[in-house]
């Protein structure tokens, strides 16, 4: 039993190993032989198993930011500069709209 | 086709209804007031300008965001032009007693079962507050390289070559920060919702 579970740790990465490559997942597709490593790991180790779950909805949740951010609360913005800014846009308004630009197609954001 | 009517543009109301919103996300990314205003003005005017262009395929909210988003990554693709010197100390990350002396977890470091699933946390009303404090306090660096990646979304050979780092030490940095902000969420968060 003990030369197999010595066998195992040459194959399978260990908790410290397996978080560095938990991360590293969310960057770039790793080699075949690194995932199916990192899958049998998780498979016998359930905190790694949860910390990798957690760190793909933070993740995921840091590309939702932008948009769901609370940060309102923090920053108003100032009533002069909303001021300022419908002058901008009333002047846009007179002078006529430019000819669109290609950043502004719904659905465009990229993560 | 779809039947959705896509309203008339108007500018003003988009100010006032999302005015705040774009405003405190460029402050966040930004931080500079006159700076933010300005990404806030052109926002706007870019929308307007392209509103023939607007499928209704999102919320008003979702596309002025997504126009500042690329606005402030644009913005921000140019600023973060300075490379960074990261210490070998800076980039170990690891809590004494983590591991054992195979690298195997010790359980108190385990991590803990959130109370919530993923989803039902993203509802509560101070997990998106909580997120933005626990992005803060990474340390500076190390968060630069985080919010750039994971926030504006650049991709990891286009952080590398802004900021002067090989890929592996991207990656050591980026596990720091994940684990940083995972520990971080785990203290001030979960332990809010623990009961």
């Amino acid at each position: 039993m003990k030369l197999i579970e010595r066998l195992m740790f040459l194959v399978i990465p260990s908790c410290r190993e397996t978080q560095k490559l938990q991360s590293k997942t969310l960057d770039e597709k790793l080699p075949w032989l690194t995932r199916c490593s990192l899958w049998m790991h998780c498979v016998m180790c359930g905190w790694c198993r949860r910390y990798g779950k957690q760190l793909k909805f933070l993740s995921r949740a840091c590309g939702d930011l932008p948009e769901c951010g609370d940060f309102e609360k923090d920053e108003a913005l100032p009533e002069e500069a909303k001021e300022r800014i419908v002058r901008c846009l009333c002047e846009a308004e007179a002078g006529g709209k430019e000819v669109a630009s290609a950043d502004v197609v719904d659905g465009a954001q990229e993560h | 086709m779809t039947d959705t009517k896509i309203p008339e543009a108007d500018p003003g109301l988009w100010l006032k209804d999302h005015g705040d919103h774009l405003y405190g996300y460029a402050m966040y990314r930004l931080r500079d007031k006159h700076m933010a205003e300005d990404m806030v003005q052109e926002t706007l005017l870019a929308a307007w300008k392209a509103y023939a262009k607007f499928e209704g395929r999102s919320s008003i909210k979702t596309w002025l965001t997504t126009i500042l988003h690329n606005k402030i990554v644009d913005f921000v693709r140019k600023a973060a032009r300075q490379k960074l010197v990261f210490s070998d100390e800076d980039l170990d990350g690891t809590i004494d007693g983590e591991f054992s002396e195979t690298g195997h977890i010790n359980t108190e470091f385990g991590a803990k079962q959130w109370p919530l699933r993923p989803d039902d946390m993203a509802q509560r009303g101070d997990f998106w507050r909580i997120l933005q404090q626990c992005i803060d306090h990474l340390p500076k660096d190390t968060g630069e390289v985080f919010r750039l990646r994971e926030v504006d979304g650049l991709s990891t050979e286009e952080i590398c070559e802004l900021k002067g780092i090989g890929k592996n030490n991207f990656w050591v940095i980026l596990h720091r920060a994940r684990k940083g902000l995972r520990s971080c969420m785990e203290s001030n968060w979960v332990g809010q919702h623990d009961k």
